[in-house]
């Protein structure tokens, strides 16, 4: 069984099936893309890996442990980290504040190993460049800075498996070098990673294997390269008769 | 819940009537109560119906009427018009009542009226005293007095202490309003300083007393529906500064205003009907009974008065509407506990002096009888 | 015009007790609690029974009062909300209005219809420079303005007020940070009723307690946190002083030196207040402009 493993996970709501027995798994320390087109189902996916909703059929477990039933919260103790395609920063609060609501919320134990918060929060802000705006109000800042430091959060929080959703979404082409350079610091720190995102190109640089869903089914399995040449791929995304 | 409450006190009184005994297998006589059983006026509704409820256990304890024993049923009014004329409905048309006690506020007697004099219903209000009510219908009766004849009284008290300028304060609801128009013709709409209507159950008069500052008056009438409201109006009136005499009516000489506002209703004048003892035999009853009056004693006492007056009709002439009207309209004279009392032409009663109350040392204590002509 | 100041913070600080814990509740848990008139009411009549009936002192009636209140609150919220608001937000809306009628019912058997006054001597009263007011209100006002303070402080500078906050603005991301907001929301809700209790006690001494008050607090209430913007805590504060203040000149002042606006026109103040915001600003005052994307 893998680090993360989804067997035959189905949605269904109100008769729709949403996700149609979606069985994944995904190893430690891999950083797995998860593309397919719009409606296909995979923030669903996220939601039902986050506990924000439960399946109706299936297990996911985590670690050896099915968590299939845990509140949204223990899953987050447990190790399970998310970034919002719509930025998960609490915009009123302070850069600072943003980062210390996170430790604050960690178990017991954890929190014991932290040593002085001042510190890890000043130094978790300047490994995205913005201990200078330590002070001010997250909703000021960019969709990239928003988005380097959700990011960042999430990993000084002691998040093994990360749930990125979109992560260049929002977020200037300049910017985005700089969030890939910090998603390729999560994998030399042994994390494991999972993305939701549509540039196929930047999958293809950061992602040792890509997922492809499409009506709520996993369809294709593969490396980045063996996907991007596969035929399905042109036709879930361009139609039967592809023009490029 | 009015519905609950309602059932309950009904469920009360049969339990109460059962339990007398001798059943002869005449049906019992329906007596429909109308009155605010919940709302900002339940104290009233509370009090009166329990008057109305000694009435009918003692007329039942004496073997009822010609036999037949009162079933009352009591249906809340809510102190509204609407609520008034659905309850007014279903004694009328469901239960069938043969008289109706009630309303108690003058917005329900008003509403309830029309619905009554339809069905040729008598209902007689122990406790409505607008001027309105006086034309509301031919079965229409109220052994409480007008109010049209109290401002009358009370005009006259301004002119005896030399009030020519008037500060009012009116609640919006139709007793407080008919009583304002009344003063006003009485008193000579010239003398008010300041005349202002609020909404029901307002309890923030600050910034209104504010406007009198500086001005000169003689004296301020809290013109409210419950003691609750004349409560806030006279402890906010005192605090501003304002020292001039302060005189109202029957809602304020009622016990709770002296515990709400202890300081602010020393010295306070208010004209009203005369009071029933709590060391009468009636007063002793209700005490062992149901305690404490919530508003007065005297509204229990009007119902009591109105539930036997019915009663006494109802024995002489049978449960036919139109022989208890012309009973009625052809009375000599009754003695309840209030007084010997008997209608004019419109149903108002005659015989209900005024009495001048001032509260001393904590407590309303009689000044003077005010003789009605 | 200073009797105004301070008749609109004498109104304004009971608003803004009763407005200050809603806000909190419609902002972590986007639902709408009708029944809030009553908790306010309740609070109240559970210290006058204390003191009055019971016979304890004062302050131990206050605390005892609160107490009860927020067990009440807390029972509250398990049986006509947690069962609910998951499955869908309005629901509460429809519990909590029924909830609000078995209150009124449980009020009028309980402590009656007479209105009841938390103190039974009246009141001390002061002339400071031509404005009157009592020393109790002097005691409320600034104990309101304290507790707003300590709930600042708490809001801003301590870990339990950063996670409350942190689910005002973002629920999912705080969970997947661990922070358990189904506990997070009992605890605001309960601190919702024990804010409103607070007003109750405020109506009970400055003013007098009778069970029909209700509905009228609970649609001021909603007039500051609509004004003040979906779930803004000060927002809903500031506002709430604001309608009280206007509340005030509007009858109080003479308008262009020639009429007066006649008083009953008063309680609609709050109505219009909402009106105007809903037309103007629908996402409330202090809601700015912050989102880059």
């Amino acid at each position: 069984m893998g680090f993360l493993s989804i067997r035959e996970v189905s949605l269904a709501i109100q008769g729709h099936m949403i996700l149609d027995h979606v069985s994944f798994d995904v190893n430690q320390g891999e950083v797995v893309g998860l593309i397919g087109p719009n409606g296909s189902g995979k923030t669903t996916l996220f939601n039902l890996l986050s506990g924000f909703l439960a399946p109706t059929g299936g297990s996911i477990h985590f670690r050896g442990s099915d968590i299939t039933n845990c509140s949204p919260s223990v899953r987050a103790q447990k190790g399970i980290g998310r970034v919002f395609q719509n930025f998960g920063i609490f915009r009123d609060m302070t850069l600072e504040e943003n980062i210390l609501v996170a430790l604050e919320a960690l178990p017991h134990e954890q929190k014991k190993l932290l040593g002085d918060m001042k510190f890890l929060v000043h130094r978790t802000l300047a490994m995205v460049g913005l201990e200078k705006s330590a002070k001010k109000k997250a909703g000021a800042l960019s969709g990239g800075q928003m988005r380097l430091l959700e990011i960042a959060r999430t990993l000084k929080c002691g998040k093994d498996l990360f749930l990125l959703d979109e992560p260049t979404a929002g977020v200037s082409p300049k910017m985005t070098g700089q969030v890939s350079g910090l998603i390729a610091e999560l994998k030399r720190e042994g994390k494991t990673v999972l993305i939701i995102e549509h540039d196929l190109p930047f999958i293809g640089r950061i992602c040792d294997r890509v997922i492809v869903l499409d009506v709520g089914k996993v369809v294709l399995e593969g490396t980045p390269d063996e996907v991007k040449q596969s035929k399905e791929l042109q036709e879930i995304y361009f139609g039967a008769d592809p023009t490029t | 819940m009015k519905r609950l409450l309602s059932f309950l006190s009904c469920v009360a009184v049969l339990s109460g009537c059962t339990g007398g005994g001798s059943s002869d297998g005449t049906d019992p006589i329906k007596v429909g109560y109308l009155g605010p059983l919940t709302g900002e006026a339940t104290s009233y509704g509370m009090d009166t119906l329990n008057g109305v409820k000694i009435a009918v256990e003692d007329i039942n304890a004496e073997g009822g009427i010609n036999g037949r024993k009162i079933e009352l049923i009591a249906e809340d009014g809510r102190c509204t018009g609407t609520d008034a004329a659905g309850a007014a409905q279903k004694l009328i048309h469901v239960d069938k009542v043969s008289v109706i006690i009630g309303g108690q506020c003058s917005g329900e007697t008003l509403a309830a009226a029309p619905i009554a004099e339809a069905a040729k219903v008598v209902m007689m209000s122990p406790l409505s005293s607008s001027p309105d009510v006086t034309n509301a219908g031919d079965f229409i009766f109220r052994d409480y007095p007008n109010d049209a004849l109290k401002t009358k009284a009370m005009a006259n008290y301004f002119k005896e202490k030399g009030y020519t300028r008037v500060v009012l304060i009116t609640e919006n609801t139709d007793f407080a309003m008919a009583f304002r128009n009344s003063l006003k013709e009485n008193t000579g709409a010239d003398n008010f300083v300041l005349d202002e209507v609020v909404e029901p159950g307002t309890k923030d008069y600050r910034s209104l007393l504010t406007r009198l500052k500086g001005k000169e008056f003689d004296v301020f009438f809290p013109n409210g529906q419950t003691s609750a409201t004349v409560a806030a109006m006279i402890e906010q009136f005192r605090e501003q500064g304002f020292l001039q005499p302060m005189v109202s009516h029957d809602v304020a000489q009622d016990k709770s205003l002296l515990d709400l506002a202890p300081k602010a209703s020393k010295g306070m004048h208010a004209i009203n009907v005369p009071e029933v003892s709590v060391d009468s035999a009636f007063g002793s009853k209700f005490l062992s009974k149901f305690g404490d009056a919530q508003a007065s004693l005297a509204f229990a006492a009007h119902a009591h008065d109105a539930m036997r007056v019915l009663a006494a009709a109802m024995k002489e002439v049978g449960t036919d509407s139109m022989k208890i009207r012309d009973y009625l309209y052809a009375l000599k004279g009754h003695d309840g506990v209030v007084g010997r009392f008997r209608f004019d032409k419109n149903g108002d009663v005659v015989g209900i002096p005024y009495v001048l109350y001032e509260v001393k040392d904590g407590a309303w204590g009689k000044v003077a009888d005010i003789p009605v002509d | 015009m200073e009797q105004l100041l301070i008749n609109g913070l004498i109104a304004g600080s009971l608003a803004a007790l009763i407005a200050g814990g809603l806000a909190l509740v419609y902002g972590v848990l986007g639902i709408f609690n009708l029944a809030l008139g009553q908790m306010v009411l309740l609070g109240g009549y559970a210290v006058w029974w204390l003191h009055q009936s019971v016979g304890l002192t004062l302050p131990v009636s206050i605390v005892g009062g609160l107490l009860m209140a927020g067990g009440l609150t807390w029972v509250t919220f398990e049986v006509f909300i947690a069962p609910f608001y998951k499955r869908h937000r309005f629901l509460p809306l429809v519990t909590t209005i029924a909830l609000g009628m078995i209150l009124d019912a449980a009020m009028l058997l309980f402590f009656e219809a007479r209105p009841r006054s938390i103190l039974s001597n009246g009141k001390n009263i002061m002339d400071i420079g031509g404005v009157r007011l009592s020393v109790e209100q002097v005691y409320l006002v600034v104990l309101t303005v304290l507790l707003l303070c300590v709930f600042a402080y708490v809001l801003h500078s301590t870990p339990f007020g950063r996670r409350i906050r942190a689910v005002v603005q973002h629920s999912h991301a705080a969970m997947s940070l661990g922070i358990r907001a189904s506990v997070l929301h009992r605890v605001i809700f309960i601190l919702s009723g024990v804010l409103a209790a607070c007003g109750g006690i405020f109506i009970g001494i400055d003013q007098n307690l009778t069970p029909v008050l209700a509905f009228p607090i609970t649609i001021k209430a909603y007039a500051a946190i609509i004004a003040g913007g979906k779930g803004n805590f000060w927002g809903a504060i500031v506002c709430a002083y604001l309608i009280a203040l206007l509340e005030q000149l509007v009858i109080g002042i003479e308008w262009f030196g020639r009429f007066y606006i006649p008083a009953g026109y008063q309680q609609s103040v709050a109505l219009l207040f909402i009106i105007v915001f809903l037309l103007c600003r629908p996402s409330g005052l202090f809601s700015f402009k912050n989102r880059t994307a």
